[in-house]
């Protein structure tokens, strides 16, 4: 008795081991296979890429509308995705690995572990390409300098428009008030201010507040846009052709006091330096103003009439101040292709693969990775768009947006709301201001710069609670400087004095 | 029994348990929240903050993650790798706990220290991860079962508990004709259930929240556990925890009720763990077999 | 004589065997990875011939002008775990113990266990819920009862109070679920001596169930030094905002910044050797300390 039972307990230890043992040599075996694609060869073109996704969902591997793509751009695609949260670690351990797929997305395309990357030769230079190419050719210049790596282009930037931050105001406060959608900032003022002490909600309590604000990392949503409209600057000022930091304006002192004035007098939320998400307080339909991509139109409202059904969202992008009117320009991008020649060895192959990037950026293949295939994942009913209520179908194109390079042609399907965005997206974008920074790198900035710009993030917050005054914004200010801040700016303006020299 | 020290008792018991259920009901408030939660409207969660009770009851939260398709394929990945997880943990782990228990053992120390040493300083992720791939087991569920085969803080303790068994079992085994692994699978292992359980539940729970080796070994999507799923809408509910640049606000957050309804379906099954496992803490086990 | 040993034992070889493969394997073979704390590393140069830095890494966190405040804070946030949380779970535990209605008891444990599957998103939320000025329940409560709002998020004073009491909240339960374990081992007939000599029951709790746990809690208490620095990253970092920055800031979100988030791992290495050492130094003192009592210790 006893033996047979311990017999069968080593049995089983034995047999685990064993098991082991055979996965491990299968697992080398099936390697050795995978590496040998074949460019040169006939037939679809291989490619193996890894992007992040965003839901709780992942687009399935026989999706209707990935064939489609495949079909429509002779490939075959292999797409490994990853939880946006994590996707930074998975590429650093794929990268360490030496089996970075073909293609990938660095969300971050500045990051220090990318640009030492670029500065090793392990990815193309694509810049030189493309103009070969009808699509890829119309890549806006502003956005490939806003991407570039010592001048030179590593990467196929993901359009999204160029300035897309404004106003998204309680349209029906504005009419139960009787007033005027502010046009500066002085107006802007004065409507916060009855937003606040008007009883815009007419619920005789005095329990509303003008401005919704929230952190964002470190940053509070929305102040970098009153910067702009202030007459600031988006991040660095060219000033007698110095580059100075945003912090180190006058215009930000300006706008730190219009801030504090808003949370002395009770018109944005008091407890904003823990509000994760500004936006919440917006849908509580507590607040009368919400600063941001304004994309995030349709999103609030719907939420907000969740709660107060009347609710109604206007759009306000343009807001004068003491230089007229501007808006604060965005990256253009959101994260870039990279193609590294680890796994991408000849030109000829390179080629092959921008060419799928080109035929992604045909009006159909936009389409189709934004809406999915007509008569599944939607209907067109008299030009009406309707989307599939069907959950295994909507998978289909969950993530799809995430395929996408240019975005130009996509068919705006939308609500009014919806449409309005995009026409002041396209009107922003007449008054954008850029960051004439944004091409240049700076090692420190690399090393240190979360951990510096966290002290004036910080100071920032303390001085509108009036915890620090303006000597304790002076300092915070000097200890960015001496931490690390001058050295930043010391190496951004050296970038800048090479460009200019050219 | 003098009956001064029976009231006195009776007070300390009455006090005792009253504490107890006052600090139980701490805990399990939060809890509640979250289950009504999940039941209650966008309206009511974002109007009313902390709710026990919801006055609009709604089922849509649910009725939304039970029509994905992720939600029940990843439950049965989760229930998977946890059960045959904690199998090979407990395995290798009572395994090689008990001769490290044995005072007679030699090289124990050395043993010991290597298995000490392993807790404080760690290779970090990627080497890890290369060791998992050259292994072969990417993309394998053996990556997320076999790299934590056995934990050192779990070896430690159960070695301490192997080691208060009464020396006298083994030497009445060894008369028997036993040897030492005959010792231990007839003896120790029966005596130490109260233990094996508690481990079980450690390790069962740790398989349980598996996420990030998950999507690190995994490419395949379809292989990811719950907590994936449960990630994304927890996080996305939030707005991205940190630094939220990289999102840029371009995918609208899930309702609340969604998020707390996950938390719920993601927690409930490996709650109702526990108490199945409790019968084996019941006082006395050990000495009872023993006489038995 | 030696052989004759060796074979006698030759079943315990052969039960650690496959245990000591495993730690070889999977802790011992991925540690060249610490090398990169004097190295900058770039991944795809591997790490191999990524150049060699020295103590770069080291010299930058200890001349850092923040290093004394982080180590600081970590210490401080560390010694509040260990003074307030460490002990709590063994006094619920025989609280438990005394408990003598079965059901009852049953109940209460798993009751209590249930914060631990919560994620600190959840419980920060939950937190946030309560303690905010803005309509926070408790202080909705302090206003009612006639005092003053207390800005208990956005302070530094409140900061390691908060922290200490979420971790007291979310972890006592699952805490206790080992020394219970424990516990099951004493043997009834123990308490039934003590009693028939007349012993109460405190007295019963000093001499029978607490040396039957002393040496589970010792161990424990070892090891948790060996992680002395390790505060846990997800609660702080949810925690963290521009008002208690100052003693809120910790090693693991400090090197979350610079470390993980921009791929920087050769620092967060170094920073990550550096609690580990400070973690080795705890435990082989601890060790010696619980060896000279008596006890078995950890190794």
């Amino acid at each position: 008795m006893v033996r047979t039972k311990r017999k069968r307990m080593m049995n089983a230890g034995a047999l685990l081991l064993t098991f082991t043992l055979a996965l491990t040599a299968c697992g080398e075996n099936n390697q050795g296979n995978q590496s040998s694609g074949n460019p040169g060869e006939e037939g679809p073109l291989q490619l193996t890429m890894m992007l992040p996704t965003y839901s709780p969902e992942q687009m399935p591997k026989d999706s209707a509308v990935l064939k489609q793509l495949e079909a429509n751009t002779n490939t075959k695609l292999t797409v490994s995705w990853v939880p946006s949260t994590t996707y930074t670690d998975k590429l650093s351990a794929t990268v360490a690995s030496g089996e970075l797929p073909k293609t990938f997305v660095a969300l971050e395309p500045k990051a220090s572990y990318i640009v030492n990357g670029v500065r090793s030769g392990m990815f193309w230079e694509i810049g030189p390409y493309l103009q070969d190419y009808p699509n890829l050719s119309k890549m806006s210049e502003i956005v490939l300098n806003n991407v570039s790596i010592d001048g030179k282009v590593y990467g196929l930037y993901r359009q999204r428009d160029l300035a897309r931050f404004g106003l998204m105001m309680r349209q029906d406060w504005l009419t139960n008030l009787g007033l005027q959608p502010p046009k500066t900032i002085d107006e802007l003022y004065t409507v916060l201010k009855a937003f606040t002490t008007d009883d815009p909600d007419q619920n005789g309590k005095p329990d509303t507040i003008g401005l919704a604000i929230g952190m964002q990392g470190n940053n509070i949503a929305g102040f970098k846009d009153i910067l702009v409209y202030m007459g600031g600057p988006n991040e660095w000022e060219l000033k007698d052709g110095k580059l100075v930091p945003a912090h180190m304006t006058g215009a930000y002192m300006e706008t730190l006091r219009f801030y504090k004035r808003l949370y002395d007098e009770q018109m944005i939320n008091q407890d904003f330096a823990i509000v994760q998400d500004g936006r919440s307080v917006m849908q509580k339909g507590q607040a009368g103003l919400w600063i941001d991509n304004m994309l995030d139109a349709k999103n609030i409202e719907e939420n907000t009439k969740k709660v107060v059904p009347d609710a109604k969202i206007g759009l306000i992008n343009r807001i004068s101040g003491p230089l007229g009117e501007r808006t604060r320009a965005g990256a253009g991008y959101l994260g870039m292709y990279m193609i590294p020649k680890t796994s991408v060895k000849t030109e000829g192959e390179l080629k092959q693969i921008l060419t799928y990037f080109d035929q992604v950026s045909e009006k159909d293949n936009q389409n189709l990775m934004k809406y999915g295939i007509e008569g599944k994942q939607y209907t067109l009913d008299s030009g009406n768009y309707l989307p599939t209520e069907d959950p295994k179908v909507k998978a289909e194109i969950t993530d799809g947006n995430q395929f996408m390079i240019l975005q130009d042609q996509v068919v705006n399907y939308g609500t009014e709301l919806e449409k309005q965005t995009t026409q002041l997206f396209q009107d922003n974008a007449t008054i954008a201001v850029p960051n004439p920074a944004a091409p240049f790198i700076s090692n420190t900035e690399i090393e240190k710069g979360k951990e510096l710009s966290k002290i004036i993030a910080d100071a920032t917050v303390k001085f509108i609670m009036g915890s620090i005054d303006e000597a304790g914004w002076q300092q915070a200010v000097e200890q960015w400087q001496q931490s690390g801040g001058s050295k930043i700016v010391e190496e951004i303006n050296a970038e800048y004095a090479k460009l200019a020299a050219q | 029994m003098p009956i001064k020290q029976s009231w006195g008792s009776r007070l300390f018991d009455g006090v005792n348990a009253a504490m107890l259920f006052a600090f139980a009901l701490i805990t399990v408030i939060p809890f509640i929240y979250v289950i009504a939660g999940s039941f209650a409207t966008q309206k009511e969660l974002l109007t009313r903050g902390f709710i026990l009770f919801p006055t609009e009851f709604s089922l849509d939260a649910y009725k939304y993650i039970f029509s994905t398709q992720t939600l029940v394929r990843s439950l049965l990945v989760t229930v998977f790798i946890t059960v045959a997880g904690t199998l090979i943990n407990l395995f290798f782990t009572c395994l090689m706990a008990y001769p490290l228990a044995r005072r007679d053992m030699d090289f124990r120390k050395p043993i010991l220290m290597l298995v000490v040493f392993s807790m404080l300083f760690s290779g970090g992720m990627i080497p890890t991860f290369l060791v998992v791939k050259q292994l072969g087991m990417i993309d394998t569920y053996w990556s997320l079962l076999i790299p934590g085969a056995i934990s050192a803080f779990n070896l430690i303790i159960i070695r301490n508990f192997f080691q208060q068994l009464p020396d006298g079992l083994e030497e009445s085994a060894k008369i028997d004709g036993c040897n030492d692994l005959g010792i231990f699978l007839r003896i120790v292992l029966p005596l130490s259930m109260p233990a094996i359980a508690t481990f079980a539940l450690f390790y069962a729970v740790g398989h349980w929240n598996t996420f990030f080796n998950a999507v690190l070994y995994i490419n395949d999507n379809t292989k990811w556990p719950i907590q994936v799923l449960l990630r994304q809408i927890v996080i996305l509910a939030l707005g991205g925890i940190g630094d939220s640049t990289a999102m840029e606000s371009e995918v609208p957050p899930p309702d609340q009720a969604v998020k707390m309804a996950v938390i719920v379906v993601s927690t409930l099954p490996i709650l109702l763990v526990y108490p199945f496992l409790q019968k084996h803490f019941a006082k006395g086990v050990l000495l009872g077999s023993v006489k038995g | 004589m030696l052989i004759a040993r060796l074979m006698r034992n030759r079943w315990l070889y052969l039960m650690v065997l496959p245990g000591l493969l495993y730690f070889l394997i999977f802790k011992y073979w991925p540690m060249y990875g610490i090398f990169i704390a004097f190295k900058d590393y770039q991944p795809y140069l591997g790490f191999w011939d990524s150049p060699f830095v020295g103590f770069k890494h080291f010299d930058r966190l200890f001349s850092d002008p923040n290093f004394i405040v982080l180590f600081r804070n970590t210490f401080i946030l560390a010694l509040y775990n260990i003074l307030f949380f460490f002990p709590l779970p063994i006094l619920v535990a025989l609280m438990l113990n005394e408990l003598r209605h079965e059901l009852s008891k049953r109940i209460v444990q798993t009751l209590v266990y249930i914060p631990h599957f919560m994620s600190w998103v959840v419980v920060v939320g939950i937190a946030y819920m309560f303690l905010t000025t803005e309509g926070g329940f408790i202080n909705v409560l302090l206003e009612k009862l006639g005092g003053e709002k207390v800005t208990f998020l956005v302070s530094n004073e409140w900061f390691r109070t908060i922290i200490t009491t979420e971790v007291m909240w979310k972890e006592t339960g699952w805490g206790t679920i080992i020394f219970l374990a424990a516990l099951s081992g004493v043997d009834p007939q123990l308490y039934e001596a003590a009693r028939m000599d007349g012993a109460n029951r405190l007295r019963q709790l000093w001499h029978i169930t607490l040396p039957a746990i002393r040496s589970t809690i010792i161990i424990l208490l070892i090891l948790r030094l060996g992680h002395f620095l390790d505060t846990g990253f997800e609660q702080i970092f949810l925690m963290l905002n521009a008002m208690n920055r100052e003693v809120g800031e910790v090693f693991d979100t400090y090197v979350y910044a610079v470390g993980i988030s921009q791929g920087q791992y050769s620092f967060s290495t170094a920073v990550g050797l550096f609690k580990s050492i400070v973690g080795l130094i705890l435990v082989v003192l601890a060790n010696r300390l619980a060896k000279k009592f008596g006890e078995e210790g950890i190794y």
